[in-house]
C-alpha cells in the first residue's frame, strides 16, 4: 500500500468514527428536555419567549413582551400582525438560540443571544447563518419584560 | 409511508452513485490498460472537475458533522438551547447526506485519476493536474489559516465555552487534513514539467506573501496597541484592557503568519533561483511593498512633526491628529517604518546575493521595480512642489488673511519633498544608468514606454484642464469688468499644478523624442538566434541575450573545437548585437570557429 493510499484509508476510518460519534450524540441529545432557567431571571424570560416563538405559541410569547406607547407595537394585535405577515417563509427555516452574556443593572438587563439559522440551501449554499441579538429587558413589579427587539425577524 | 418513501429515495441515490462509479471503473478497465497512457484534455478536465466538486461536497459534509460534534461536546450549551434538537437533526441530515454522497464519489473519481497518473510523468506534470492540486492547496491553506487564527484567539482569550465557534474548529480540521493530503501527493510525485513548476511557484509565493503580510500587520498592530496602553498619554478618561480581543487576534496572526511565511519561504521556495515569479515576488511585492509602506508612513510622520513644530492645527487633517494625544501616532508609525524597512532591506540583500545566479530573469522585474519607484518618487515630488507653489501664490497675493495659514500646507509640502526628491533622484538615476549601459533593449522596454507615456499623458491632461480654467476665469472676469484678486483665488490650483505639469511634460517629452530617434519605437523584428560554439560556460550566449533581450538557442560543437574564443569587449558585443539586429530575415545562426565569430542569416527551405 503506497503512502497516499495509506493516508486515504486512515482518513476513511477517522470519518467513519466521526459519523458514528455524531449520530450517537445527536440521538442521545434529542431525548433530552431543555433545562428551563429561573423565571425571575432575565435570561429565563428570554428563553421562555424564544421557546414560545419556536412553538408558534404567539399568545404565550406576547406575555413576555412589553407593549406601550414608546415601543413599535402598542397592542398584542399589532405585534401578531407583524409576526404572521409571511407564515409560509417562517416554515422554511430552522433556528436555534444559544444564551450568551447577561448584564443586569437594577431594573434593566441585557441578554445576549446567538441565533443560528439553518437553511438547506443545497450543496453550494451556506447552510448556517449566525447572528448575535441583544435582548433588552425592564423589570416591572417582580417580572421581567422584553422591550427590544420585538420583531422576530430571524425566523424569516 | 414517509419512512418507506425516504428509504426508496436513498436507495435510488445509492444506485445512481454506484452506477456512476461502476461506469467510470469499467471505462478505465476498457481504455486504460496498464494505466500508464495519457488522458485527453477533455477527459482530464472532466475528471479533475468532478473530483474537485465531489471533494467540495465531501468536505462540506464532514465540516457539518464536525461542527455538530463540537457544538454538542465543547460548546455544551444544548441543555438551555432553544430549538437545538430540531437544528441538530437538520444539520446531521445535511452533513450525513453530503458525506455519504460526496465521499464515495470523490474517492472513486480520485482513485481513477491516481491510477492513470501512477508512473506517468506526462500526467504528473500536466498543467490541469497541477492547477487542481495547487488550487486546493491555496484555498485550504488560506481558509485554514484564517479559521486557525480565530481558534487561537479563542484559546488565548481563556477558551470560554460561550465564545467557542464549532464551525471554526471544523474548518481548521477539514482544511488542514485536505491540505496535508494534497501537499503530500504534490511533493511526493514531484514537478516534472515547466507548467507544474510554475503553478507550484504561484502557490508558494502567494502563501509566502500572505504569511509575511500577516506577520507584519500583526506586529505593527500589537506594538501600536501596547504603546497606546502605556500610562504616558496624559488625561485619558477611560483606558481599555491591554489583554483585549485585538491583542489576542494580533498574537494569533503573528504566530500563524510567521509559520506560513517560514514554511513557504524558507522550506518550499528554498533554492528556487531559476524563477521569474521569484523576481516578481522580490521586486513587486516585497521590495516595492516594503519601500512604499515605509516611505508613506515616513511622509505622514514628517507631516505631523512639521505641523507640531510650526505650532499649527489648522485644518481637518490636523484636527484629526489632535483627537488622540500628540505623538501617540508614533505607536503605529515607527513600527510600520521599521517593519517596512526590514522587509525592504532583507529582500534587497537577498536579491543581491542571488544576482549572479539569475542575471537574465532578474532584468525585467528589476526594471519594472525601478520605474515603479521612480514614478512614486516623481509623483510625491510633484505633489510637494504643487503645495509649495500654492504657498508662494498665497503669499504673493495675500489670499489668506488668517495668521499661520501656511503651517499645514508647508508641513505637507516639506514632508512630500523630503521623501519624494531623494527617492526620485536615486531610482531615476538608476534607470538612466541602466539605459546607458544596456542600450536599445532598455529604450524599448515596455515598462519604460508606459512610464513615459503615462507621465506625458497625465501632464497634458492636467495642463489642458488648468488652461481651460484659467482662460474661463480670465474671460468671465473681463466680461464682468471685475478683474481683481478673485482671479488668483479661483485659479490658484490651476496655476500651481500648471507650473509642475509643464516642467514634467517638457523633461519627459525630450526623453521620449530622444528614445524615438534612437529607434526605441521602430518595429521590433523578433529574431530567432542560434549560437554554435565550443564554449560551454555560456558566457557569450548570456551577454548576447542581455543585449538583444531574447532567448538564444545554444548548440555545442562536439569533437575538435579549435582555438578558444578570447573574451570579447563590451564594444565588440554591441557590434555583434547590431550585426544580428540589422541582418536580413529573422533567423540567424552565430558560429564561433577558430576564435572568430560569424553571423549567418538563413531561412528554412
Amino acid at each position: 500500500m503506497n503512502s497516499s493510499r495509506r493516508w486515504l484509508v486512515i482518513f476513511a476510518v477517522v470519518i467513519g468514527i466521526l459519523v458514528v460519534a455524531t449520530v450517537s450524540l445527536v440521538v442521545f441529545n434529542n431525548g433530552k428536555q431543555i433545562t428551563l432557567l429561573p423565571e425571575d431571571a432575565p435570561q429565563g424570560i428570554v428563553q421562555r419567549y424564544l421557546i414560545a416563538v419556536q412553538n408558534k405559541d404567539y399568545q404565550q410569547a406576547a406575555n413576555y413582551l412589553s407593549f406601550g406607547a414608546s415601543g413599535p407595537f402598542t397592542t398584542y394585535d399589532d405585534w401578531l400582525r407583524s409576526v404572521t405577515i409571511m407564515p409560509e417563509t417562517s416554515n422554511q427555516t430552522t433556528w436555534k438560540a444559544t444564551l450568551g452574556e447577561v448584564t443586569q443593572n437594577g431594573d434593566y438587563a441585557t441578554v445576549e443571544v446567538i441565533i443560528d439559522t439553518f437553511r438547506a440551501a443545497g450543496v453550494f449554499g451556506g447552510s448556517q447563518v449566525s447572528q448575535p441579538i441583544s435582548f433588552q429587558l425592564t423589570k416591572t413589579g417582580n417580572s421581567w419584560f422584553i422591550t427590544s427587539p420585538t420583531y422576530i425577524y430571524w425566523i424569516y | 409511508m414517509a419512512v418507506i418513501g425516504a428509504l426508496i429515495v436513498i436507495i435510488v441515490i445509492i444506485i445512481v452513485v454506484v452506477g456512476i462509479t461502476a461506469a467510470t471503473r469499467s471505462k478505465q478497465a476498457f481504455h486504460s490498460g496498464s494505466g500508464t497512457e495519457g488522458m485527453s484534455i477533455t477527459r482530464r478536465v472532466w475528471l479533475y472537475l468532478i473530483s474537485l466538486i465531489s471533494l467540495g461536497i465531501f468536505a462540506a459534509g464532514v465540516g457539518q458533522l464536525l461542527t455538530l460534534l463540537f457544538d454538542i461536546t465543547i460548546k455544551g450549551s444544548s441543555g438551555t438551547q432553544v430549538g437545538g434538537a430540531n437544528f441538530q437533526t437538520q444539520q446531521l441530515s445535511l452533513g450525513l447526506a453530503m458525506t455519504v454522497i460526496g465521499g464515495p464519489l470523490w474517492f472513486f473519481f480520485w482513485r481513477a485519476v491516481q491510477r492513470r497518473v501512477k508512473g506517468n510523468r506526462e500526467e504528473i506534470g500536466s498543467a490541469i493536474r497541477k492547477l487542481f492540486l495547487n488550487l486546493i492547496l491555496l484555498e485550504t491553506a488560506i481558509m485554514g489559516l484564517i479559521a486557525a487564527s480565530r481558534f487561537l484567539k479563542w484559546l488565548l482569550s481563556g477558551a470560554s465555552s460561550a465564545g467557542f465557534s464549532p464551525s471554526g474548529l471544523g474548518i481548521v480540521i477539514v482544511a488542514g487534513i485536505i491540505w496535508f493530503y494534497f501537499w503530500r501527493v504534490s511533493e511526493v510525485e514531484g514537478h516534472p514539467s515547466p507548467a507544474a513548476k510554475t503553478l507550484r511557484r504561484w502557490y508558494v509565493y502567494i502563501l509566502a506573501g500572505f504569511g509575511m503580510v500577516w506577520l507584519a500587520i500583526g506586529l505593527v498592530q500589537l506594538i501600536n496597541t501596547a504603546v497606546s496602553n502605556l500610562p504616558v498619554w496624559g488625561d485619558m478618561l477611560v483606558r481599555g484592557q491591554f489583554w483585549s480581543s485585538t491583542i489576542q487576534l494580533n498574537i494569533a496572526q503573528i504566530l500563524l503568519g510567521a509559520a506560513a511565511w517560514y514554511f513557504h519561504w524558507f522550506r518550499m521556495a528554498k533554492d528556487d533561483f531559476d524563477s521569474a515569479l521569484r523576481q516578481v515576488y522580490f521586486y513587486l511585492l516585497a521590495i516595492a511593498g516594503g519601500a512604499v509602506t515605509a516611505l508613506v508612513t515616513l511622509a505622514i510622520l514628517l507631516f505631523r512633526f512639521f505641523v507640531w513644530a510650526f505650532g499649527g492645527v489648522s485644518n481637518v487633517v490636523s484636527q484629526r491628529i489632535s483627537s488622540s494625544p500628540p505623538f501617540q501616532f508614533l505607536g503605529w508609525a515607527v513600527p510600520t517604518i521599521l517593519v517596512g524597512l526590514a522587509i525592504w532591506g532583507y529582500h534587497t540583500r537577498l536579491v543581491q546575493e542571488e544576482a549572479g545566479k539569475i542575471q537574465e530573469k532578474r532584468q525585467s522585474a528589476q526594471r519594472v521595480y525601478y520605474y515603479l519607484m521612480s514614478f512614486l518618487g516623481l509623483g510625491t515630488l510633484a505633489a510637494g512642489l504643487t503645495f509649495l507653489f500654492g504657498i508662494l501664490i498665497d503669499t504673493g497675493s495675500s489670499l489668506t488673511a488668517t495668521s499661520g495659514w501656511w503651517r499645514t500646507q508647508l508641513s505637507l509640502s516639506l514632508s512630500l519633498l523630503i521623501i519624494g526628491t531623494p527617492l526620485w533622484l536615486y531610482y531615476w538615476n538608476g534607470t538612466l544608468k541602466r539605459v546607458q549601459s544596456a542600450g536599445i533593449n532598455e529604450w524599448r522596454a515596455l515598462s519604460r514606454r508606459i512610464f513615459l507615456y503615462v507621465i506625458i499623458g497625465a501632464s497634458i491632461i492636467t495642463l489642458a484642464a488648468d488652461l481651460v480654467n484659467i482662460v474661463y476665469q480670465l474671460l468671465r472676469l473681463m466680461m464682468q469688468g471685475n478683474f481683481s484678486a478673485n482671479f488668483l483665488h479661483n485659479s490658484k490650483w490651476s496655476l500651481q499644478t500648471m507650473v509642475v505639469a509643464a516642467a514634467l511634460l517638457w523633461y519627459h517629452w525630450l526623453i521620449l523624442r530622444a528614445d524615438q530617434r534612437l529607434g526605441a519605437e521602430s518595429l521590433d523584428i523578433r529574431r530567432n538566434v542560434t549560437l554554435l560554439t565550443g564554449d560551454r560556460t555560456g558566457e557569450l550566449a548570456s551577454r548576447l541575450e542581455g543585449k538583444l533581450g531574447i532567448k538564444i538557442h545554444t548548440l555545442y560543437q562536439v569533437g575538435q573545437t579549435g582555438e578558444p574564443l578570447p573574451a570579447l569587449m563590451d564594444e565588440e558585443i554591441d557590434k555583434l548585437a547590431n550585426e544580428i539586429q540589422s541582418s536580413p530575415g529573422n533567423k540567424v545562426i552565430v558560429v564561433v570557429i577558430g576564435g572568430k565569430v560569424t553571423v549567418l542569416p538563413y531561412q528554412d527551405k
